[in-house]
């Protein structure tokens, strides 16, 4: 269009025009996203601390979409991971505490002082929801001759360091499980990382790594179809959807001291958010999270619902975050001490 | 592999300035050896240092032997100083206010530092005055929000300064 | 086979989903050639948005967003030399010469062309091999990574240009700037120099941005005077003959593209790769020198990458594990629908395959009738006044890269990258192996340290494994291959 050989003043013309019909666009559009009185007068940014795909993306993106209706604003997801979850955990704490800015984000920050990765955990926010914890299992592939937890650490035991462990890295679930086995005796196995649950089953399936601990929800339906076999639920009880897998204490009754264990899964704000809208946001969550649909999502996810914020949920925070701390840290994991954040010890 | 342009390689002069840069580059190569030694140093061949200090080591040696060619090679006739036929005003201008403009993109907001981006670089590159210039801006720059905030929900900085 | 039929034309018989799949298809097209915009986002943004609606209805949506999205980001790369997303960065090593040649118009029209061939073959293998494919791709040990990681990287002898050196000097940066952030085995910082920002590492998005685009953006500078190349538009869609005497080469690229795209960690960023080394390799003599603007280039990329689409589908849906990171968000939606993603879908759930299977190849017929139509539109882009376009290019580099994850630090790191492109393409560098070090890098640093951890740091048993497995035997004999072919090429040469 530039290069025709149009007269200066037809162009002109023929731009004036489009300002008039885009004006005319960005009118309509800001009517419909017009702010309104009290919280929250605009839509809302959520800030999910791990990539799309993950577990903590598809909790995040499930429970949204029953919340928005109740705020009658959107909650627009954007996934900025990164230092497991510390990137994220600093950006929204460094945000204004208006409750514009929400954390989507899993157990990592918990384990960030000790791991010295950042100063920052859920003690510098507010629980807005923590929605649902996750059960880990410990899965092995059926070729390989274990049929129960007993069997494969009477083999580690025989054979130290030459049974592969599949993990996810320092702080990740595989390593913690592995540490609180650790604590039950000799268990040296050799823990191949890799980057989430998904390729770690996926190497176990191939037969490359030995056993996984790992989370249910990733390894339910392998389990289900036989080409994975779980050895123990990391949890006191037996659970529904795995009949006839039994519980870790069943051999190994001093595991009831880590229990309940597992990753979750929360909303949070920063700490000094105005109590009117920690309010709206609690309620809202809240409700949106009691929805059927959504609490079926969670079963389904393999997860156990758990609808908790405020207090109640600092104190599921805090003693996740003391178990974990102080295990780790006698495990030989960790590069300071729980103590110097304030950790008390279980 | 020499095999997409053997002839001008054999009589390849250098550029202004190019001798500079290379050295540049080697400079940079033993920082990030430095760098990538002091990440875990020869502890072990699995250590989260081993791939740095490989690719480290690449780095080292293809500059080197890049500054050496360098060094040897004739002086370029064709062209004048680094000024005029690297860095001329033009590219010097552009550098700059894109680096402005993506410094009080924060504080102003996408949208008035884009418009104020757009006219000015408009106006000095396209010479087709004022008005059409701000015109062009205010259409591209409209069609470019609808695109990504509107419809695909991008979030565009804000305004800091007038919150 | 009669249910099959019926599964498969769910998508095609009912036209409101048939209407979705193209909807979703030409929306992906754009998403794709606007980088920054990516598919993973794009379908991330439709969980919430199809969350109410029919499962049916929001996987033909992102079927068609996810083809569309692969094939649209070579738009750009011809058309500005900005690759719309990481698979289309070997579409621009030959497609953007063609568009500066006047071409740019014929180069869509192969390409498009060539993106529907690769996205049949992707199809017709999922359809037909998905399960035999998925249990071999099992069978890849974490050493048979890091051996296609490495054969990816001697990729750089085919990019050097010029000098072998600077290609070499060019790729190691890419792998050192890949290394940025924490290591993702152990946690430990890598050249972060203590900042939280860098821990996250560079998008490698955003140093494609910069090297490419603004790279450009400044080099297109010293010719703002210059009218810009009419475009030759006569001939958009490619002749019949042409087609005929590249369909070996694509169909071959094609199944590079298929079990790369399903090998998990792999996707069709690296397939392309791994394809232009092959169309390199397979054609002594092109017409048009590779990098010059090749034909053989340009489709080895575009048929690899949306063959890799077909491919990545093989493991999410027989068993339930994503292919990449696309999958892996379709995944996710599969759960919010109430259905469990797993190796039991294939039985449970039969209708979901060949449904799927259905609407990809929708969504490829789509793909050549939006692609192959408004092609002259696009293509008047490149005439348009450099004083306007190189402006606007700026600021849809700033908005794509701040549109990764709302950052603007990830904005000035594009714009170091852009300006030390500037400078290494001056200097007769070229940035292609860059960006070839900065995805390979982080693949082959895990893979090789995985492989090792996994021997008990033995390096003895590391080399054994490689010449007593078969696969890893394959590749170690391909890379054998290439490297010899590379030596006697400059010899001769």
């Amino acid at each position: 269009m530039k290069n025709d050989p149009m007269s200066k003043a037809s162009q002109i013309f023929w731009l004036m025009g489009t300002v008039i019909s885009i004006s005319a666009a960005l009118f309509v559009h800001f009517t419909a996203d017009a702010p309104t009185k009290g919280y929250p007068a605009r839509n809302i940014q959520g800030i999910i601390m791990w990539g799309a795909g993950g577990a903590t993306d598809t909790m995040s993106r499930a429970v949204t979409p029953y919340v928005e209706p109740l705020l009658k604003k959107e909650v627009i997801l954007i996934n900025r991971s990164g230092g497991a979850g510390a990137i994220s955990t600093k950006y929204v704490h460094n945000k204004k505490s208006d409750g514009y800015t929400l954390l989507y984000g899993a157990e990592n920050p918990q384990l960030h002082g000790v791991l010295g990765l950042s100063d920052i955990d859920y003690r510098e926010f507010y629980a807005v929801n923590v929605l649902a914890r996750g059960i880990s299992v410990i899965v092995s592939h059926p070729d390989r001759p274990w049929r129960n937890l007993k069997d494969l650490m009477e083999d580690v035991k025989a054979r130290p360091s030459e049974i592969k462990m599949g993990s996810t890295g320092p702080g990740g679930l595989p390593y913690v499980v592995g540490a609180m086995l650790g604590s039950q005796g000799e268990f040296e196995v050799t823990p191949v990382p890799f980057d989430g649950d998904g390729p770690a089953i996926t190497a176990l399936l191939g037969g490359h790594v030995d056993f996984l601990p790992s989370g249910f929800t990733a390894t339910a339906e392998h389990i289900r179809s036989g080409r994975l076999i779980a050895l123990a639920v990391v949890n006191d009880e037996e659970i529904a959807l795995l009949p006839g897998v039994p519980p870790i204490t069943q051999d190994y009754p001093a595991f009831s001291k880590f229990l309940p264990w597992g990753p979750f899964y929360g909303v949070f704000v920063n700490k000094d958010t105005p109590e009117a809208v920690k309010r709206r946001l609690t309620d809202a969550f809240y409700t949106g999270a009691s929805d059927p649909k959504f609490q079926k999502f969670v079963d389904d996810f393999g997860a156990i619902p758990m609808n908790v914020s405020g207090e109640e949920a600092d104190k599921f925070l805090d003693k996740w975050q003391s178990v974990t701390t102080w295990l780790l840290h006698d495990a030989g994991a960790t590069k300071s001490a729980p103590e110097q954040f304030g950790i008390p010890r279980p | 592999m020499n095999t997409t342009r053997p002839l001008e390689n054999a009589k390849r002069q250098s550029k202004p300035g190019e001798l500079v840069f290379t050295g540049l580059l080697f400079i940079g190569s033993l920082a990030i050896t430095y760098f990538a030694f002091s990440i875990s140093g020869l502890s072990s061949t699995s250590a989260p240092g081993s791939i740095p200090m490989l690719a480290a080591v690449f780095l080292l040696i293809s500059s080197l032997i890049t500054l050496v060619k360098t060094a040897k090679q004739p002086k370029g006739t064709e062209v004048g100083s680094f000024v005029t036929a690297i860095t001329p005003r033009v590219v010097l201008f552009f550098a700059f206010i894109t680096l402005a403009y993506i410094s009080i993109i924060n504080q102003f907001g996408f949208l008035a530092s884009s418009l104020a981006f757009l006219f000015f670089s408009i106006l000095v590159l396209y010479r087709q005055g004022f008005l059409l210039s701000i015109l062009i801006s205010i259409n591209v720059l409209a069609i470019i929000y609808v695109v990504f905030r509107v419809i695909f929900k991008v979030i565009l900085p804000e305004a800091s300064i007038w919150q | 086979m009669a249910n099959a039929f019926d599964y498969f034309s769910i998508g095609w018989a009912d036209p409101y989903l048939f209407f979705l799949t193209a909807l979703g298809t030409f929306a992906g097209i754009y998403v794709g050639a606007i980088p920054g915009l990516s598919v993973t986002m794009a379908v991330s943004i439709l969980i919430s948005f199809t969350f109410s609606w029919d499962v049916n209805e929001a996987l033909a949506l992102m079927a068609g967003i996810f083809m569309g999205g692969v094939y649209g980001g070579s738009r750009t790369a011809i058309l500005l030399n900005i690759p719309g997303a990481p698979s289309a960065m070997v579409t621009a090593l030959d497609g953007y010469p063609l568009a500066k040649q006047g071409e740019a118009g014929q180069a869509i029209g192969l390409s498009t062309v060539m993106s529907f061939v690769g996205g049949l073959v992707g199809i017709i293998v999922l359809a037909v091999a998905a399960p035999v494919i998925s249990e071999f791709t099992l069978m890849f040990a974490p050493r048979d990574y890091f051996l296609l990681a490495v054969l990816g990287l001697l990729l750089v002898g085919a990019l050097s240009g010029e000098s072998l050196a600077k290609g070499i000097f060019c790729a190691a940066l890419g792998v050192s700037l890949g290394m940025i952030g924490l290591d993702p085995l152990t946690a430990e910082e890598r050249f972060t120099f203590g900042s939280l920002e860098l821990t996250g590492g560079i998008p490698y998005i955003a140093a494609m941005i910069g090297f490419f685009g603004i790279a450009e953006v400044f080099i297109q500078l010293h010719q703002i005077g210059i009218q810009p190349i009419r475009q030759n538009l006569d001939k958009i869609l490619p002749s019949w003959t042409l087609v005929k005497k590249y369909l070996p080469l694509s169909l071959q690229t094609s199944g590079i593209g298929v079990i790369i795209g399903a090998l998990p960690g792999t996707g069709g960023d690296i397939a392309a790769m791994l394809a232009y080394d092959h169309a390199k390799r397979v054609t002594p003599e092109p017409a048009t020198p590779f990098g010059e603007g090749a034909y053989e280039g340009l489709i080895a990329a575009e048929s690899s990458n949306n063959a890799a689409v077909g491919g990545a589908y093989i493991p999410m849906l027989t068993l339930g594990m994503p292919g990449d990171a696309v999958t892996a968000v379709i995944i996710g939606a599969l759960f919010i629908h109430g259905i469990q993603p797993g190796p039991l879908m294939l039985t449970e759930t039969p209708h979901l395959f060949w449904y799927t299977v259905g609407n990809l190849t929708l969504a490829n017929l789509c793909i050549l009738v939006f692609g192959l139509t408004g092609i002259r539109l696009f293509s008047k882009i490149v005439q348009c006044p450099k004083g306007i376009l190189l402006p606007v290019i700026i600021v849809l580099s700033v908005v794509g890269t701040y549109a990764i994850q709302n950052s603007v630090t990830d904005v000035y790191w594009m714009f170091g990258c852009g300006i030390l492109g500037y400078f290494l393409k001056t200097y007769g560098y070229q940035v292609a192996p860059i960006i070839l070090g900065i995805i390979l890098g982080p693949l082959m640093d895990v893979s090789y340290r995985r492989a090792v951890i996994s021997v008990q740091d033995d390096l003895g048993s590391f080399l054994w494994a490689m010449v007593s497995n078969p696969i890893s035997l394959a590749l170690v004999v391909g890379i054998a291959v290439v490297l010899i072919n590379n030596l006697r090429k400059s010899r001769a040469g």
